[in-house]
């Protein structure tokens, strides 16, 4: 069984399918929803609204007034689920590390044993994959996150995580784009806004994209905070 | 819709039979905006005359000393005051203005839904904008209330995505017991097992929709409703049909509900 072939189509509810990958966090399974999801858009099929993902499965909704349930899993059945090479664009997100705006990274990097600079060096030095948006608009679910950064989640969430800021629960790091109630652990902030509703998308990241983060200090993240809008870099791998 | 993928829940209306209701006594297209009121409703002045119609949980409407009748088109002049009381039974209750509710559309939406909107609700002195409509010929027409919709206890549920994953003696439980509503709001509402049994079931981030119902590990089931998140970790054991949907969305903290299995689709 392959991670980039889906197992099964199953229906959710009324109107929606459920594509499901074998159970897992995998880049492959990603790259292959990236690769569906992307199908889908170009076949326009009539009946079928939109679609989103989560680690492994790849939820489509449709007007079952449209199209069946059985005539969109005949479908579904045409496209082709092994991508061979699949764009992704990578995205570069400025992050600055200071206990003023990484409200735990103190006591982070004291639970993890490493020094500021070794947990900065650790989080910046890997491309992390987005798996799928999800929990907030524009939260990414990012993966690749280097071991010995682990930390489980705290045991009294904040209350008020403020928006931007970088973070770290368990086996995942993320950003939070508006400020929301959390349980991870807050070592910096980004000054770009992730998440824009004048915007078209509205988010920049997409199931499969690549995210990096780079350090800056407080002088050019008090700069990059005056820029409006979504103004993240990005180049294509 | 087309916005889940950022993470963007569809949100709209909690019982969507009584808003399309309104929406179709008003005579307006499917999905136009239009108030919902919980518990309580607002006192609201007219600029304009306005035809207008509510649906949902019972409450008193007055216009003056005039009391309106729900369910039906209602035709009012300009320059009044129109008072709704609070909900007598159930929950929640739409009005609809003939036209819809001009308020801003963003993604695709007049829904509120903080943070994407301002905020999630509306305050005292806003003012909402609506198109003055004169209609003397508004048919008198009365449709009965759906009373199965505020008198049913019974939700109909199918088995969710995750239903294979948890032993079937405890999934039992949930369609053997009543389940107490707890804490509940637009993005989900509390089902309470007393006593709650615990487990350590739990899957990766999947996503869920409205109406799937997760088993957290308290043993508490989680229904989800119209502003909840897109993607979840608990087992989704159930999903309610859309009918069940709007059932919940008319129930109160403290009362009981029935899950009822139903077969495949």
């Amino acid at each position: 069984m392959k991670n980039s072939e889906w197992v099964r189509s199953r229906r959710f509810g009324e109107n929606m399918v459920l594509v499901e990958w074998p159970e897992g966090i995998s880049e492959e399974t990603t790259a292959a929803i990236s690769f569906l999801q992307r199908q889908l858009e170009a076949a326009a099929i009539p009946g079928v609204l939109t679609c989103y993902p989560a680690y492994h499965t790849l939820a489509i909704c449709f007007d079952p007034d449209m199209i069946s349930y059985k005539d969109l899993c005949t479908q579904l059945e045409s496209f082709q689920s092994d991508p061979s090479q699949v764009a992704s664009r990578l995205w570069q997100i400025p992050v600055c590390y200071q206990a003023s705006l990484g409200s735990d990274l103190s006591d982070f990097c004291a639970a993890v044993r490493l020094s500021p600079g070794e947990v900065i060096a650790l989080h910046t030095a890997t491309t992390y994959t987005v798996h799928f948006i999800g929990f907030l608009p524009g939260f990414p679910y990012l993966g690749g996150l280097d071991s010995r950064l682990h930390l489980p989640r705290k045991q009294i969430p904040a209350r008020q995580v403020p928006a931007g800021s970088v973070a770290i629960g368990g086996g995942q790091t993320g950003i939070y784009p508006t400020s929301a109630p959390g349980g991870w652990h807050i070592i910096g902030r980004t000054p770009v806004s992730l998440f824009d509703v004048n915007h078209e998308p509205p988010c920049l990241l997409e199931v499969g994209d690549q995210v990096v983060f780079k350090s800056i200090d407080l002088e050019e993240y008090a700069q990059l905070s005056l820029v409006p809008g979504l103004t993240l870099q990005t180049s294509m791998t | 819709m087309g916005y889940q993928r950022y993470g963007v829940p569809m949100s709209g209306p909690m019982d969507q039979q009584s808003a399309g209701l309104a929406n179709l006594l008003a005579g307006n297209p499917p999905h136009s905006a239009l108030l919902e009121m919980t518990y309580q409703g607002p006192t609201i002045h007219l600029d304009e005359p306005a035809v207008l119609a509510v649906t949902g949980a019972p409450l008193m409407v007055k216009c003056g000393d005039e009391v309106l009748e729900m369910n039906r088109a209602i035709s009012l002049p300009g320059n009044v005051l129109v008072e709704f009381g609070p909900v007598r039974a159930g929950c929640r209750a739409y009005v609809a203005f003939r036209g819809g509710i001009q308020s801003p559309m963003v993604l695709g939406s007049q829904s509120q839904y903080a943070p994407i909107t301002g905020s999630a609700r509306l305050e005292a002195g806003e003012r909402l904008k609506y198109f003055a409509s004169v209609d003397q010929t508004v048919k008198s027409a009365r449709l009965r209330r759906d009373n199965a919709l505020f008198s049913d206890s019974n939700l109909a549920v199918w088995p969710g995505p995750d239903y294979a994953l948890v032993a079937n003696e405890l999934l039992q439980l949930y369609l053997k017991y009543p389940l107490i509503i707890g804490e509940n709001n637009r993005m989900g509402y509390q089902l309470l097992l007393d006593p709650s049994p615990a487990h350590r079931y739990e899957i990766i981030t999947a996503p869920v929709q409205p109406g799937t119902m997760q088993l957290t590990p308290s043993g508490t089931l989680l229904a989800l409703m119209r502003d909840a998140q897109v993607t979840g970790g608990y087992p989704r054991v159930f999903q309610m049909t859309s009918g069940a949907i709007n059932v919940l969305a008319q129930k109160r903290s403290g009362e009981k509900v029935w899950l009822k299995l139903m077969g495949e689709m």
